[in-house]
């Protein structure tokens, strides 16, 4: 892990567009426009 | 995950969306889903091209997973605060949900310009934090 890389606060955050389990595509974009999003990255492979 | 579900309208009700993010595919992240009951969405980034983004590849595993790691976003796409777990800096979501509402309620994201709040909550929690961060390493040990 490259902590460098990795936005910190104060920083914009990458914008992504991935499909979530049931196929619906989510924005970073729209998920921030209510306010806010928490964005949690978990290892998977359970 | 399913601590954050069960947050889940506590996060809603501060202004705040939930999604996690996992190289999983839809075949393998849609049945947890389902049988831990959670009503955030689980994105799959089978290509890993955002947890590179993020700089978050631990490519040491499994053909590259993800760092566990946690971030508030506000709407002008500002990180309001991250947690690595790699650093010692987790946060539950206890934490993590007093934070968003501290956001919420400072939050004027149309006048105030980026970077310019400081927070007594984000505060707070930076010190709380980094007491239980720095408080472990006691000189007697």
């Amino acid at each position: 892990m490259d902590e460098r890389q990795i936005p910190s606060v104060g920083d914009e955050a990458p914008e992504f567009s991935l499909a979530d389990s049931t196929g619906v595509a989510r924005r970073l974009d729209d998920l921030v426009a209510g306010g806010m999003c928490v964005v949690v990255f978990y290892r998977g492979h359970w | 995950m399913a601590d954050y579900s069960a947050h889940l309208e506590d996060f809603r009700a501060a202004g705040a969306q939930l999604v996690a993010i996992s190289v999983n595919d839809a075949a393998r992240a849609e049945p947890v889903r389902q049988e831990l009951g959670i009503k955030f969405p689980l994105l799959c980034d089978t290509s890993r091209a955002v947890v590179k983004k993020y700089g978050l590849l631990n490519s040491g595993e499994k053909g590259g997973i993800a760092f566990p790691a946690s971030f508030v976003i506000d709407r002008d796409r500002v990180v309001r605060f991250r947690a690595l777990e790699q650093v010692a800096s987790r946060v539950t979501v206890d934490q993590l949900l007093e934070l968003v509402r501290e956001l919420g309620r400072g939050a004027e994201p149309k006048t105030k310009p980026r970077n310019s709040g400081v927070f007594p909550g984000l505060m707070f929690l930076r010190a709380t934090m980094n007491a239980m961060r720095h408080g472990v390493r006691s000189p007697n040990k």
